[in-house]
């Protein structure tokens, strides 16, 4: 088996040896002109001086003796540009590393010449490092057409020939007007700068102008990692997981949990990608921490609904997580130091304007705190490294590396011989390779390998640990085809091996006194093929429908057991090695469509059916990472499935620079698992005995209203949604709420820019508290006052609701090679404490401490009890930047 | 810099002052009277009356079980050949029911209880199996209290009951004290499952005593039924609100039609003791 590890090993080695590139003029290059009836002549000499890029014209064709007027400061070459051809009715191109300059042909309509139609594509970057702009808009005013970038930059849009004005922008960043003659195709690699009046603007959803609201789809969200950044978090440690609890239809479980819920579906419904490869447990210390480091990020895509045709395997919700690909013009060194950890990230280039790596990395120090209460403590520690190479081999052919590997080890009394504790690591490795068939057809392929493992370590120096792993290797290849402005269609497959393990004993010192048992390993293969189109029927009206075929199969060598009604094991049946034994198909459909009502307005509807054939099976009620069990769709385990219907409403308000999105949802899911009650989960040859099988129920509405620009930004998210379960000899058959049905879900989150140097943010959060199953009574064994449970999920913990303000100060008064920043949080300001658990066996200890009783006799007074994890939390960070 | 450092201890403690925290809490049960019955039946090696209580559930979390009169109860053993045998219990109390002093559990045999009750009648069975010999009693002083002990507890190799009963009541100084306050009883299971919420289970109350305590301790076998009963009675009671809860769920039986509780059968060995100061 391939591993991750090897994976990011074989990555490094490969890009060592690569580089290659081109170079196009930089449209967003910043230069000052002042020039006063100047001769054309000498104000395009200058612009080639300035600029630095080779001017091609003919002096025939343009009188170069016509005198212009071109006052500009700080502004980019194409602004200059755009104001030349205004001038001098010029027009200009790039081709290849030539601007050229010509006659313009101006055109108040467009006149289609003929039945020609020809491709205009291209990169969508940074101006400052190059990096790769993830659905920045293209756009022709003229035709009201336009497209969006996909995941690596890259637009295509063909158009009839004749002359335009084609805007380019993208959120925060300056818009770029490129005025052209489309008489043949055309690769335009644009370069868009930031806007410096918004760099301090957050936004969760990017949607500026009528391509986004043509086709924005139901419960997509764009999370953008500078807003992430400004969200007041635990420790000062920014969390993307966490961040997920503002968007309404996403809510966590609770403090120190990574484990959220997303429209009714459960933990383990969530498909969470790191440049494709998914991470099955973003947690860190349990889940106080996640994974991602937000350093390392250049877009948050998540999907609640209407997931695209090319993703699956998961039935709630899609996160897809791109990391960023390294600067490629010059060497920045960023990091922070908090109460919790460090971290650092590096970034430049391999060769200048050609490739790049970005890595960072962070570790914790919370072992020096843990230690002055348990010496013993001796390996508490998290720590996260984030790779990524990035080289441009042609004008056609990219390639991207990334390696992520995190990893938690927590274990007592290392020193002493007989250290225990629990450990968990992700590993995910991809190799990406994007190649441009033609202007039109655009491919990625991808070969990536994610491998999750969770230790209880027994005995460090006997090496003895009971293990559980996830892992899988895949083989994708994704195409886009940009037929027409009005149609782009996607397809590709995915081969995967999937390899389980449901949890061992990896005894190495003496086994003792009892015999283990084997809980059989499993393997799988997942073949998927897709198509979708998205599909612009009118300017208004867009259609997106698609297909994914999904076949499951299971593998040998492994051990299945036949059950029978009562879920007693009455046949065991043996596969050997490479044995397909059993095959599930599953299609898919997703539809999805957008009506643009007004200049401000869309409405947008979707349905889509996704299946589920991996499932974390554990019962436990912690907020917290437990020890995991990853099983696969098998002959006992039928693939989770879902439908969900989702309708939606856009409105921008422009003036008041705010957008309102209304979504209503309704989903069902069939499959659903839930357990018997105290199902023995670990070490279990016949754990799909405790398995109760059923369906599931969601629906609600969906509300947010976001500033999104001025001094003053942010949002209000609220939900309201019911989740419930059916499930086989579960609550007597009867429905029951899930325990992550929490119908009032309210966020708030407001950002002030008190000046270019200091912003205060502000973050509060109400949720209905989270369902359990209370005692309706109890009886007495043994001296033990044991509940009975009439009801399942009878009872909630106490409504969750919690304030953060943070406040960053900018240290630097001017930018400077060397910046740095302070930020201070307030974490749960007014001190609430929300329950994780309510408790009812125990008792006062001579000491004050709640404990369970020691002695039945005298009888011990019992009472409830509530567990909380964090009072107020106080944190400071500093940040740093060296350019 | 002194001020600088102790700033910089204060905001590094800070965090780990506020994080998680356990407190008792008023909380409103919804209850009701359930009409269920509970049983515990013991059933052991030992030629003696063995009883078998009969309750209801109770709604108050501290409440007293209401004893169930009336009810006709008999234990019937199965030997390998079928021949049958009946032990009729008798009411000597309300709700405690005994056999006659001449019963007693042997190997190789089914035990089964039966209970008559309104009409209703529940059932539950089980079996001897073999229980290990007691390890010697181990003990070791508690920090800061000279002659003052606490027990230490070590797993037995098969599945078992310890029971432990302390009492130090008849001590000088001591010997005025109630019984609460001079007798302790202690209960351990050996389950050999392995349950996240077992691992890391809460803390457990201390019972320390002094030396010259009388220790009597009785081990009880447990069959594969009975440890399954235990691995979730513990999982509602003392391995309950740890780091890593599961979800809430009835205690298993091995009763029928919808009663509660469990009735064993076991094989028993037992010792007493004197605790004597340590080196």
């Amino acid at each position: 088996m391939l591993t991750a590890r090897h994976v990011i090993q074989c990555l490094l080695i490969i890009c060592l040896g690569m580089a290659s590139a081109f170079a196009q003029p930089d449209l967003s290059k910043k230069m000052s002109m002042n020039v006063i009836g100047g001769r054309l002549e000498y104000v395009l000499q200058e612009i080639s001086k300035t600029a630095d890029v080779e001017l091609s014209y003919s002096s025939k064709k343009i009188d170069l003796s016509q005198n212009v007027s071109i006052q500009k400061t700080n502004a980019s070459l194409a602004e200059i540009l755009n104001e030349l051809v205004r001038q001098a009715n010029l027009d200009y191109m790039i081709v290849e590393d030539h601007l050229v300059i010509k006659p313009g042909k101006r055109k108040k309509q467009i006149q289609p010449e003929g039945p020609f139609h020809y491709t205009l594509s291209g990169y969508i970057r940074e101006a400052e490092s190059d990096e790769v702009l993830i659905g920045a808009t293209v756009y022709v005013a003229d035709l009201g057409k336009g497209t969006i970038s996909n995941e690596f930059g890259f637009y295509s849009l063909t158009l009839p020939s004749g002359s335009y004005s084609i805007r380019f922008s993208y959120i925060g960043y300056q818009t770029i007007r490129w005025q052209t003659d489309l008489l043949a195709d055309q690769v335009i690699d644009m370069k868009l700068g930031l806007e410096p009046s918004k760099l301090e603007e957050v936004r969760i959803i990017k949607i500026d102008d009528e391509v986004d609201l043509a086709q924005i789809r139901t419960g997509n969200v764009n999370l953008e990692p500078r807003s992430v950044e400004r969200m007041p978090a635990f420790l000062g440690e920014q969390n993307v997981i966490k961040a997920l609890d503002a968007i309404p239809g996403i809510t966590l479980q609770g403090d120190g949990s990574t484990l959220f819920f997303v429209r009714g579906g459960n933990k383990d419904q969530n498909l969470i990608l790191i440049d494709d490869a998914p991470i099955y447990n973003p947690a860190h210390f349990l889940g106080i921490f996640s994974t991602f480091i937000p350093e390392a990020i250049k877009d948050i895509n998540i999907y609640k609904g209407d997931i695209p045709a090319e993703y699956g395997g998961r039935l709630s919700s899609l996160i897809d997580v791109r990391t960023k690909d390294g600067d490629v013009n010059r060497t920045i060194v960023n990091g922070s130091l908090g109460l919790a950890t460090a971290k650092v990230a590096v970034e430049g280039p391999f060769r200048k304007g050609k490739s790049s790596y970005f890595v960072s990395g962070r570790t914790s120090y919370i072992k020096w705190y843990v230690q002055q209460y348990i010496p013993s403590m001796e390996r508490f520690y998290f720590t996260d490294l984030n790779v990524k190479f990035n080289f441009r081999l042609s004008p056609k052919d990219r390639l991207y590396l990334t390696g992520y590997a995190g990893r938690d080890y927590f274990v007592l009394g290392t020193s002493t011989g007989n250290g225990s504790g629990i450990s968990w690591q992700n590993l995910a490795g991809t190799i990406r390779w994007n190649h441009l068939f033609s202007d039109k057809l655009f491919s990625n392929t991808t070969l990536y390998s994610s491998k999750y493992d969770y230790n209880f370590v027994i005995n460090v120096t006997e090496d003895d640990y009971w293990n559980s792993h996830i892992a899988n290797l895949s083989l994708k290849t994704d195409f886009s085809w940009f037929a027409s402005p009005d149609i782009t269609l996607r397809f590709g497959g995915k081969v995967t091996r999937h390899n389980f393990n449901p949890g061992n004993m990896e005894i190495n010192s003496d086994p003792g006194y009892y015999n283990i048992p084997v809980v059989h390993r499993r393997i799988a293969r997942e073949w998927t093929l897709y198509l979708s189109n998205n599909h612009s029927i009118t300017p208004r009206f867009s259609l997106r429908y698609g297909l994914r075929l999904g076949i499951w199969q299971n593998m040998g060598e492994t051990t299945e057991y036949v059950y029978d009604k009562w879920y007693n094991p009455t046949d065991t049946l043996v596969y050997g090695a490479g044995e397909v034994y059993n095959t599930y198909t599953r299609l898919e459909p997703r539809i999805g469509m957008t009506y643009q009502a007004g200049r401000s307005t869309s409405l947008k509807a979707s349905y889509s059916r996704t299946a589920q054939y991996l499932q974390l099976v554990t019962n436990s009620i912690s907020p917290f990472t437990t020890l995991e069990v990853y099983l696969p769709a098998a002959p006992n385990i039928r693939p989770q499935m879902a439908d969900q219907y989702s309708v939606g409403f856009f409105q921008k308000f422009r003036k008041a620079h705010l957008d309102l999105i209304l979504e209503v949802f309704t989903k069902k899911m069939q499959n659903q698992i839930d357990y018997a009650d105290h199902a023995y989960m670990l070490l279990n040859p016949h754990i799909e005995q405790e398995l109760r099988f059923g369906t599931g129920e969601a629906y609600g509405f969906e509300v947010l209203l976001k500033k999104y620009q001025g001094r003053l930004n942010g949002w209000i998210g609220y939900a309201w949604s019911r989740s419930w379960r059916q499930i086989d000899d579960i609550n007597n058959n009867d429905r029951y709420r899930a325990a992550w049905d929490r119908p009032h879900d309210l966020s708030f989150y407001l950002s002030y820019n008190v000046s270019d140097r200091w912003t205060i943010s502000m973050n509060w959060l109400y949720m209905t508290g989270f369902a359990f199953s209370s005692p309706t009574s109890f009886y007495q064994y043994n001296g033990y006052t044991v509940p009975i449970y009439e009801k399942k999920n009878n009872d909630r913990l106490p409504d969750y609701h919690r304030l953060d303000i943070s406040t960053e100060f900018q240290i630097n008064q001017k930018p400077q090679r060397y910046s740095h920043r302070i930020r201070l949080t307030l974490f749960n300001l007014y001190n609430r404490t929300n329950p994780i658990a309510i408790n009812f066996n125990k008792t006062l200890y001579a000491n004050g401490d709640p404990v369970v009783p020691g002695k039945l006799y005298p009888p011990p007074e019992l009472f409830a009890t509530q567990k909380y994890l964090y009072g107020l939390v106080p944190a400071i960070n500093y940040i740093f930047t060296f350019k | 810099m002194k001020q600088s450092t102790n700033i910089s201890s204060i905001l590094l403690l800070l965090p780990l002052i506020f994080i998680s925290c356990e407190e008792k809490t008023d909380w409103e049960l919804d209850t009701n009277e359930p009409k269920m019955i509970v049983v515990e039946g013991v059933l052991t090696n030992e030629r003696k009356a063995h009883e078998v209580s009969i309750s209801r559930p109770m709604t108050d979390l501290n409440g007293t079980p209401q004893p169930i009169s009336g009810a006709l109860v008999a234990i019937w053993e199965r030997d390998q050949a079928n021949n049958f045998k009946a032990h009729r219990l008798h009411e000597v109390q309300p709700g405690r029911y005994l056999t006659d002093s001449t019963v007693r559990a042997v190997f190789g045999r089914l035990y089964m209880l039966f209970i008559l009750y309104q009409g209703q009648e529940y059932s539950g069975r089980s079996y001897l199996v073999p229980v290990d010999q007691l390890e010697p009693l181990r003990y070791h002083q508690v920090p800061g209290k000279e002659l003052w002990y606490e027990l230490n507890f070590r797993e037995t190799d098969r599945p078992s009951m310890v029971e432990i009963s302390l009492n130090w009541g008849h001590l000088i100084g001591f010997r005025n004290l109630p019984a609460e306050q001079t007798r302790a009883r202690i209960v351990y299971y050996t389950v050999k499952s392995i349950d996240v919420n077992k691992i890391f289970r809460p803390a457990k109350e201390r019972v320390p005593f002094p030396v010259g305590t009388r220790v009597y301790r009785r081990q009880y076998s447990m069959n594969e039924s009975q440890e399954e009963f235990v691995r979730t009675l513990m999982a509602e009671t003392e391995w309950r609100g740890g780091l890593f809860d599961v979800q809430p769920g009835n205690v298993r039986t091995n009763l029928s039609e919808g009663a509660v509780g469990y009735f064993s059968v076991s094989q028993v060995v037992a010792d007493s003791s004197v605790i004597l100061p340590l080196n």
